[in-house]
């Protein structure tokens, strides 16, 4: 990753993507509050909302979250801008470090109602000191809509053998929600499950899962059996 | 040939199969590990993590080892873990509540009732309202049926109904039809 150099041209471009971002969606502290609850994620299904987690993050923490945005290049050639790379790195109201990447972000104007995104990654630490990162393909960023879409490829991974990966997943950035389709599965160190749709909102206090659900569930009585048995 | 009884109690009534306790009084559901993984399919699944718990609607199915339990609702309640990241952080279930259509398998037996509570941390399976066990050729109803998980007994009760005398609501009722003999 080339470190950037500060000039005036820089300075220039920064300003137009600040204008950018200053325009991104802020949910209020509630919201806020509801989306740290991560000592409450329990089933699997839970780490549906950590994927949403971390990439809203930016738009959930709103004025509390110190962020900077750099990138490589910023390519424009007519109304297309271009951004080369592009890393938005912050930590949140409670000093927890995130990171939200791309291998490309490019938009046609820089109002447009969409930014498309290549190559998506973003990361959270929490504060156990592990890391939950999540990837997608690709992503469609539609401000006025205040939607994120991610296709292709969705991954999540999460410290103690959180997993996730569906096909698309929209986040309703203003109302804290999301929903994925075309099949989603995942797993945890108490169970794994399938479903062909889910919705979620942003604090994961409630996980939706639709269609041919399938669930396995350790009880969590492992302990006992590992003392008493061998198999 | 048929046989019919009436049995009323006050209390709780354990039946016999036979007249004498047999190997077919056990289910065999005896020593079943609750420990086992649960693999339950649904239609829907809404967990509510501050609430601890995953309902699941719509031809839902759970399977653990020879168990199965079938029903239109099941919950399945869960104890609290430590925050994600952390070791151990599995929660732990504590109790698997069906409702609707309720239909529980096993090798030794099917039983069908209302509503039905898997608890785990007791070892014990409760079934309720309009119970019918089938267990080879026997045929029981009652209100309540109990198996316990570590011995295996299964014990039917009824509902209080203030009478000792036998009839009336709450009685169990039992239909015996002879296995080739096998009982004699």
């Amino acid at each position: 990753m080339a470190q950037e150099q500060p000039n005036k041209e820089q300075a220039r471009r920064e300003g137009e993507l600040a204008e950018f971002f200053a325009n991104r969606p802020v949910v209020d502290d509630r919201g806020l509050d509801r989306s740290v609850r991560f000592s409450k994620v329990l089933l699997p299904l839970s780490a549906l909302a950590l994927l949403a987690l971390i990439i809203a993050w930016p738009f959930l923490s709103g004025q509390e979250a110190s962020v900077t945005l750099s990138y490589r290049e910023l390519e424009k050639s007519g109304d297309e801008i271009r951004m080369v790379e592009p890393r938005y790195l912050g930590t949140d109201a409670r000093d927890r470090r995130f990171a939200i990447a791309a291998d490309h972000a490019v938009q046609q104007g820089i109002n447009a109602n969409a930014v498309r995104l290549d190559g998506v990654r973003a990361s959270l630490r929490l504060d156990s000191g592990d890391d939950v990162t999540a990837a997608a393909a690709r992503g469609i960023y539609r401000p006025e809509e205040e939607r994120l879409i991610l296709d292709h490829g969705i991954r999540l991974r999460a410290g103690g053998g959180y997993s996730f990966e569906g096909e698309r997943l929209t986040l309703d950035l203003d109302r804290g929600a999301m929903q994925g389709d075309g099949g989603v599965r995942g797993a945890a160190p108490f169970g794994s499950f399938a479903a062909d749709r889910f919705s979620a909102d942003v604090s994961g206090s409630t996980v939706v899962l639709e269609g041919k659900v399938q669930v396995r569930l350790d009880p969590g009585y492992r302990s006992f059996e590992d003392e008493e048995k061998t198999e | 040939m048929i046989a019919r009884f009436g049995i009323g109690m006050t209390a709780v009534i354990a039946v016999l199969w036979a007249g004498s306790a047999h190997a077919e009084d056990i289910s065999a559901l005896k020593d079943h590990d609750f420990r086992r993984a649960i693999d339950i399919s649904a239609d829907r699944l809404e967990v509510r993590t501050e609430d601890n718990k995953a309902i699941f609607e719509g031809g839902v199915e759970a399977v653990q080892e020879e168990l199965t339990l079938n029903a239109d609702r099941v919950v399945v309640y869960y104890e609290s873990a430590r925050p994600l990241g952390s070791d151990g952080g599995a929660p732990t279930i504590a109790r698997i509540d069906a409702a609707g259509a309720v239909r529980l398998t096993s090798p030794s037996e099917v039983v069908r009732s209302e509503w039905g509570v898997y608890d785990l941390e007791q070892r014990l399976i409760t079934l309720g309202g309009n119970v019918v066990l089938e267990r080879g050729e026997v045929r029981v109803e009652g209100d309540r049926l109990l198996v316990d998980l570590r011995t295996g007994v299964t014990r039917l009760e009824t509902a209080d109904t203030g009478s000792e005398e036998t009839g009336g609501k709450g009685r169990v009722k039992g239909r015996f039809v002879p296995a080739g003999g096998k009982d004699g």
